[in-house]
């Protein structure tokens, strides 16, 4: 854990929206062990919460004081849960240069292609006003449409605050586990979508650009409600490595997709690999509606991350498309969870997982299929691939069929890149590498095929530069 | 009394879905001694009333469940076979108000090169709740090969389980047959460690859940040694209001070089009441391995019915006879005529007892 | 002066300790076509793979030289930089990468140089229909779900794209009806040149009957134990092996 104390003072992510009041703090305030109600309202103060917000979090909070850290997973006990205020806080104080950003992620960005300008935006200077503009015209194009993308602060208070209040941590509640009470107590950031009904929006919005944006941080709300018969793609943008000094993410997002709409949300999480990512994200899905979820788990030094879909309406169906990769240092525990709750539902899991050089990733799911839900098609498929023997792979599904008229089916593969196929490639002029690299990327290719170009070559780009750095 | 902790998973998931382990409620306090007679030794098999030798080796249910029988054994054998036989050892326990618990405690150790076979059999002879909890430990050394058939048709008041334990070296075969059709509540947990090289386990487990049954299984392999095999297959059907939970390992700890472990499940439901559970893991450490798992849950294949009635049967008559089928290759595995029989008529009965579901 | 291109001399090769080559001899020149016949198990695929460099094929003795230079110990992309090209007997699939990218990017291996995309594409779509492939098959994955038949095609096109010095073929004409054997000869055919070479394995003759053959060995045993020419190819074709065996 050493190291990563360390690293965790290098740099941090600007985030002053909330933050930039610590001339305000008294001495006593940064003290603090644990969680207060003074913290907590403090945060609410400066957010200009409405009351019931506020209440919301103080309650929130109760509950957060009262549960335990889960144990059935990847090991938490780096979070230092004593002071829980480190994460909570960044320090706004620290320097904020590109100099000071480690080699090796600097080294990554230029890999990857970033421009300097971003770079300079990661690093926490400059770059923001950019970043603004294209949120802006992003939002704009789509406003048009009668869509409502807006920060979560604002809806709070905006014309949709009555929807946002009705909705806001009722299908995730602070209940349901230690960080989605925390959360309840200290969410920042996040957006609001609405997609009335019968909208299709065209170009998919993209949260990538509100990460850099003022407001947001790791303990983000994301709230979409797709209007009856709409549809939206929805991308989350953890694209861009982000380096984070608070290495704890637990961010919720909650999708309400109505009758007759569809959305997708595609996620490519990169986050550095100090971070402990412990982020929820559930759907309601009503009659005839469509949830597809397209994930991609890279970063994160821990994760857990299991979107779950209710079925809640007849006919509505969910599929779940995801990757997840593990290097050295990381446990990566990443799947799906399905609740069939009506007649006729249908879901699909599939998922890729590759360890390599020390990785741990574990596919863990829960398919669930209720007394009522008559004539309900379920099925899995997970494969793993392990690039070597210091890492561990684990599959951990579960299945809970409740009627007879179900259709079940489960697949999972572990196994390893055969020799035979590496030769194929050397044979055609491959350098074993190239050859690794590429039929990884194949492995991959049914969850690329699925996300917009940029992120698809985006996720080519890292398995590539996972892959080099993981030979010789 | 209770046991807690049993047929737990070598890897727990959410608890919320209390499915990580199982507990055993309302269990006698004590058991009757017995005067079972040892079992005289034959030639190729010495049988002393002696267990300990192979407290090492870990079970499928766990050591709760272990420490119950140890207690209350009233059956102790231990097997030592030091010469292959052609006959089945032979176990079988009618059981009645006048035997109403079998507590067992076994050992089987078979020397190097040695084949063997067992056959458990528990059936009920009238309608009073009786109780059976065993353990069995087996050692399989080198290059033998210990053929195991637990047959278990107890009547639907009552409890049992079998706890197994196997550990194989070197070339070892372990193959178990399962047979569960009977007692309201049947557990069986199975832990296999493949500890030598080339050392291969298969089992076969077939049930049949009906009114208000529940069956609690687990099972682990854990492979150790190199070029190890794994085969699990299990399949059954589920009527009435039966809940059955299927937790089923294949772990390749690290160096298990070319191992396969294969698992496989098969479950046809018949009635609306019923509930099927399943945690299939697979756990790797090791890169050079093969691991699958298959399940298929669901009613019967339409296209399967469709096909036999082109034949001319009912559709009563060809669900029960793919129902029936399912449970043929397991039956055949009994060595034994007189208990295939009374297998193949317990089912008819389940069956017949069933048919308003189908 | 013909210029040596292949040396091998006596090479032994073994796999998981069974000895399959027992010092073997060959030398092939630019411009020349070489068959190898010989019954299963005879170690023809073994010499295939030994040439390329397979990890599995443990090499115990002799040397393997391609224009001069000493290989036997190089990694097989090397050697395919080299100029040396193998069709496997049973091509490899290879999920989720498509004929074209693996293509794309196995001409730029060999060639070490930026690739002239559109040119690529046209040359590949020519070759393609030339081969008589589905031209949906440049977007299927490598060799997934093709038939026999499209995976030799598709090792054809390989061989015609990267344009080798060396050409092996492993039982190419194997498990191919008429037509397509006709097919791949002349894709055989475009290949050939006075600049390069070819080896082609096979206990069939079809493929040859459109080929001009200049050797043909005899390989029984993990050795060559006859060279001749033409004319040898049409006497087993008439007689088979054992009469061979039986002349002697």
């Amino acid at each position: 854990m050493r190291s990563f104390e360390e690293e965790k003072t290098d740099i941090a992510e600007i985030d002053r929206s909330v933050y930039d009041i610590k001339d305000k703090v008294d001495a006593g305030y940064t003290v603090q062990n644990g969680l207060t109600r003074e913290i907590v309202e403090e945060i609410s103060r400066t957010k200009n919460d409405p009351e019931w917000m506020r209440e919301f979090r103080l309650k929130a909070l109760e509950i957060y004081n009262g549960l335990d850290v889960p144990t059935w997973g990847p090991d938490l006990s780096g979070l230092n849960m004593e002071d829980i205020t480190t994460y909570i806080r960044p320090k706004t104080d620290m320097q904020m240069d590109w100099d000071d950003v480690p080699d090796y992620i600097k080294n990554t960005f230029d890999r990857l292609g970033i421009p300097e300008a971003e770079k300079s935006s990661l690093a926490g200077v400059g770059a923001q006003y950019d970043s603004e503009v294209v949120y802006h015209n992003v939002r704009e194009e789509v406003a048009a449409q009668g869509v409502v993308y807006t920060d979560m602060e604002s809806a709070l208070t905006g014309e949709y605050a009555d929807m946002v209040k009705e909705h806001f941590m009722k299908l995730l509640k602070p209940g349901d586990h230690k960080f989605n009470a925390l959360h309840g107590a200290v969410w920042s950031g996040g957006s609001f979508v609405y997609v009335p009904p019968g909208v299709h929006v065209d170009i998919p919005l993209q949260s990538y650009f509100r990460l850099n944006a003022p407001g947001a941080g790791q303990f983000e709300h994301t709230l979409i409600i797709v209007d009856k018969g709409a549809y939206l793609h929805f991308i989350e943008g953890c694209s861009a490595p982000k380096y984070n000094v608070a290495n704890l993410h637990a961010g919720c997002v909650e999708l309400y997709v109505q009758e007759g709409a569809r959305l997708r949300y595609s996620t490519i999480e990169n986050w550095s690999k100090n971070m402990y990512n412990l982020n929820s994200k559930r759907a309601m899905v009503q009659k005839d509606g469509i949830m597809e979820w397209v994930s991609g788990s890279f970063g994160s030094h821990t994760s857990y991350l299991y979107p779950m879909s209710i079925l809640k309406g007849e006919n509505s169906r969910m599929e779940f498309t995801g990757i997840t990769f593990a290097g050295n240092g990381q446990n990566l525990d990443t799947g799906a969870k399905v609740v069939h709750a009506a007649p006729n539902t249908k879901s699909h899991i599939s998922t890729k997982s590759i360890s390599r050089d020390g990785g741990v990733s574990t596919f863990r799911s829960s398919v669930s299929i209720l007394p009522q839900a008559k004539g309900s098609k379920t099925a899995t498929s997970c494969e793993s691939l392990m690039l070597d023997s210091r890492s561990r792979s684990d599959t951990i599904p579960v299945m809970d069929i409740q009627t007879d008229d179900a259709d079940v089916g489960h697949e999972a593969k572990i196994g390893r890149i055969s020799n035979e196929a590496i030769f194929y490639l050397m044979s055609r002029g491959l350098s074993e590498e190239d050859a690794k690299a590429m039929i990884v990327g194949g492995f991959a290719e049914p969850i690329a095929k699925e996300l917009p170009m940029e992120y698809a070559v985006e996720m080519n780009n890292l398995i590539h530069l996972e892959m080099i750095g993981s030979i010789g | 009394m209770n046991i807690e902790n049993v047929n737990r998973l070598p890897a727990i998931t959410w608890r919320h879905l209390k499915i990580n382990d199982t507990i055993i409620e309302n269990l006698p306090e004590s058991i009757e001694k017995n005067n079972f007679s040892t079992f005289s030794s034959v030639s190729g098999i010495t049988c002393t009333d002696q267990v300990n030798t192979l407290s090492a080796i870990e079970t499928g249910m766990g050591k709760a469940a272990e420490d119950y029988v140890t207690a209350n054994a009233n059956v102790v054998n231990h097997f030592q076979i030091t010469q292959s036989t052609k006959d089945p050892v032979f176990l079988s326990y009618s059981m009645s108000n006048k035997l109403s618990a079998v507590v067992s405690s076994q050992e089987i150790v078979t020397e190097a090169g040695t084949e063997v076979s067992f056959l458990f059999d528990y059936n009920s002879c009238d309608d009073s709740s009786v109780f059976h909890a065993g353990t069995t430990k087996i050692h399989a050394k080198s290059g033998s090969l210990v053929k195991l058939i637990y047959v278990q048709t107890l009547n639907d008041i009552s409890l049992s389980w079998e706890n197994l334990g196997i550990q194989l070296d070197d070339d070892a075969r372990v193959e178990v047959t399962q047979i569960l059709l009977g007692s309201k509540r049947a557990l069986s947990g199975i832990k296999a460690k493949l500890a030598g090289n080339k050392s291969n386990f298969k089992l076969n487990c077939v049930y049949f859940g009906t009114e208000e049954q529940n069956i609690d299984l687990n099972f682990v392999s854990d492979h150790f040694g190199c070029d190890t095999n794994t085969d699990i297959v299990v399949e059954g059907a589920l009527a009435g209001s039966a809940v059955k939970t299927l937790r089923s390992t294949v772990d390749f700890k690290s160096g298990a070089k070319r191992s396969v472990g294969r698992e496989s499940e098969d479950v046809l439901l018949f009635s609306p009441t019923v509930r099927n559970r399943t945690v299939p893991l697979i756990l790797c450490a090791e890169e050079d391995v093969e691991g699958q798992h298959a399940a298929s849950v669901g009613k019967i294949d339409h296209d399967k019915l469709f096909y036999l009635q082109s034949r001319g049967l009912s559709e009563l008559d060809a669900k029960k006879l793919l129902l029936e089928a399912k449970f043929s290759s397991a039956v055949e595995q009994i060595p034994n005529e007189d208990i295939q029989n009374r297998v193949r008529a317990y089912l008819e009965r389940s069956v017949d007892a069933n048919a308003d579901n189908f | 002066m013909k210029s040596g291109l292949l040396n091998i001399s006596d090479l032994k090769v073994s796999v998981e300790g069974n000895n399959i080559l027992k010092g073997l001899n060959l030398t092939i020149n630019k411009g020349e076509t070489h068959v190898i016949l010989g019954p299963n198990g005879a170690g023809k695929s073994t010499l295939a793979y030994s040439v390329l460099g397979h990890p599995d094929y443990q090499v115990d003795g002799g040397k393997i030289v391609f224009e001069g230079e000493d290989i036997t110990d190089e990694s097989t992309d090397k050697r395919a930089k080299k100029g040396i090209f193998l069709s496997f007997q049973n091509p490899e699939e290879i999920n989720g990468i498509t004929m074209v990218n693996f293509l794309k990017t196995a001409k730029k291996a060999v060639s070490d140089k930026p690739l002239p995309v559109l040119k690529f594409h046209k040359e590949m779509n020519q070759k393609m229909d030339a081969l008589s492939i589905n031209p949906d098959y440049a977007e299927r994955y490598i060799n997934v779900g093709f038939s026999g038949g499209e995976k030799k095609k598709a090792e054809i096109l390989q061989m015609l794209m990267l344009n080798p010095k060396l050409a092996i073929l492993d039982e190419t004409d194997s498990g191919l009806d008429v037509d397509a054997v006709k097919i791949v000869s002349l894709g055989v055919k475009e290949y050939k040149n006075e600049e390069n070479a070819l080896l082609i394995i096979t206990h069939n003759a079809r493929i040859l009957d459109e080929l001009d053959v200049d050797y043909v060995h005899i390989l029984e045993n993990g050795k060559i134990v006859r060279t001749a020419g033409r004319e040898l190819v049409d006497f087993i074709s008439k007689n088979g092996f054992t009469a061979l065996e039986n002349q002697e």
